[in-house]
Order: structure tokens, then C-alpha cells, then sequence
């Protein structure tokens, strides 16, 4: 169980490429990740999940991490998580915590 | 966590090989990484001294009044740690995010990932069973 983390800062956003697994062994990468980056003025971050194929509450737990730290009105957003990913978030009610879309042409 | 990839590929591939539903798979695959990750938070904040930390895991094709369950059972030899998995987990799931407590939410998704989960204190060993009812093809 591996996971390929890729951290670009944007204008005005920053993204994060996720590849791989975030589970138990693998979030604390992410977690590390997320810690780099200048979360109280992130305005919006942008977590590319296309090639993610799974995530336990151990990944949960960091996103909220992030949003936790980042401004009150910002936005994390999850780009193309699959079904079951998006299915584990619904259920857990982080939905208020977490955007989901399909896709950044979503995004504008 | 040296056997960690063992024990997720162990898990993975006998659900592969059993089910033919690809979202039971990813159910006892979760299921069993909350279990598996809970056992080894407990060892790690026990006080108890144990000489080495043992994870047993095995699957079974079984039927039970006319249903036929594919299991998967995770036992470990440390402390006794009674998870009530019967009990449904209350994880605050309306609160503001910045006022929620994120404890339970592991064993909240295994009670949510699989049909059946159950846990008991036997041979001096913790052992979770989770469960999925197998579906006709």
C-alpha cells in the first residue's frame, strides 16, 4: 500500500495529487503533506483523488485536519473520488467539511 | 506495521476471490483496516507488557439458517479490548466540523461497511469476525 503525494501551490488555490492508498500506514504522509502548506491562508485546497482506490478514516481524519486549520469561509475540495470514497464520506457526515466533484471542469 | 501490507493483501485478495461484488470488497477491506489499525493503536497505549504482539487472520465460506456469509476473522493476542460493535456509534454527524470529536469514527465505518460484525474475548485472544452475505451470481 503506497501513496504518491504531489503539492503545487496556484494562484489564488493549491492541489494536491494524491496516488495510491490512504490508509493506517500511508496517512501520515499525507498529513505531513498538509503541514507544509500556509493552511490559515489557504483559501481554497484542491485534493486530486482520481487515482486514489482507497481511503479509511485515518485519510478522513487528515482532511479535517486541514479544514480545521484553513479559514472559516474556504473550500477543500475532493476531485474525482470514486464511488466508494465518496460513499464513506457521505456516510460519515463530512460532507459539510469536504467538497466533492467529478471532475476540475466542475470548478470553472 | 511491518505486516501491515500482509495482512490488507491477505484481506484484499480472499474478498477478491470470494465475492463477486466489487463494493463488498471494498466494504471488508475497510472494515478490516479500522479493526487491524484499532488493535495496533491499543497495543501501542497499553501498559501491559506483551513479549510480542501476534495478529492471526483467516476466511471462510460458511452458511448460516440459508444464508452463505464469506467471512474474514482477525484475532491478536493483546489486551481484552471490547469494541461493542453491536452498538450503533453515534459520530456527531450534524455538528459543525470545527466542534466534532472524530473518536468512533473507525469502528463506525466498520459497522457500516459490512453486513455483520461481531467481537469476542476467546482463548485469551480478541477476535473480530466481519462479514458479508454472498450474493448470487
Amino acid at each position: 500500500m503506497t501513496l504518491t503525494i504531489i503539492s503545487n501551490a496556484n494562484d489564488g488555490f493549491h492541489v494536491i495529487t494524491l496516488e495510491g492508498e490512504v490508509d493506517t500506514k500511508t496517512a501520515p504522509a499525507l498529513l505531513e503533506a498538509l503541514t507544509q502548506i500556509e493552511l490559515a491562508a489557504t483559501n481554497e485546497l484542491r485534493i486530486e483523488m482520481e487515482a486514489v482506490g482507497f481511503l479509511s478514516s485515518a485519510g478522513l481524519r487528515a482532511f479535517v485536519f486541514a479544514k480545521q486549520k484553513m479559514p472559516h469561509e474556504s473550500r477543500l475540495i475532493l476531485i474525482g473520488a470514486s464511488d466508494s470514497i465518496a460513499d464513506v464520506i457521505r456516510k460519515t457526515g463530512l460532507t459539510q467539511a469536504v467538497m466533492l466533484v467529478s471532475s476540475q471542469d466542475e470548478l470553472g | 506495521m511491518e505486516s501491515w501490507d500482509l495482512l490488507m493483501n491477505f484481506i484484499e485478495s480472499q474478498s477478491i476471490q470470494h465475492l463477486n461484488n466489487p463494493k463488498q470488497v471494498y466494504g471488508l477491506r475497510l472494515a478490516g483496516e479500522e479493526i487491524l489499525s484499532n488493535m495496533i493503536r491499543e497495543i501501542s497505549e497499553s501498559t501491559e507488557t506483551l513479549n510480542k504482539h501476534l495478529i492471526w487472520i483467516s476466511s471462510q465460506n460458511l452458511t448460516e439458517e440459508s444464508i452463505t456469509w464469506f467471512e474474514i476473522l482477525i484475532e491478536d493476542n493483546g489486551p481484552q479490548f471490547d469494541p461493542h460493535l453491536e452498538t450503533p456509534r453515534d459520530i456527531q454527524v450534524s455538528t459543525p466540523i470545527n466542534e466534532r470529536s472524530l473518536g468512533g469514527l473507525g469502528l463506525f465505518l466498520v459497522q457500516q461497511s459490512v453486513d455483520q460484525a461481531n467481537y469476542e474475548w476467546a482463548n485469551k485472544r480478541n477476535r473480530y469476525r466481519i462479514r458479508v452475505a454472498q450474493q448470487c451470481p
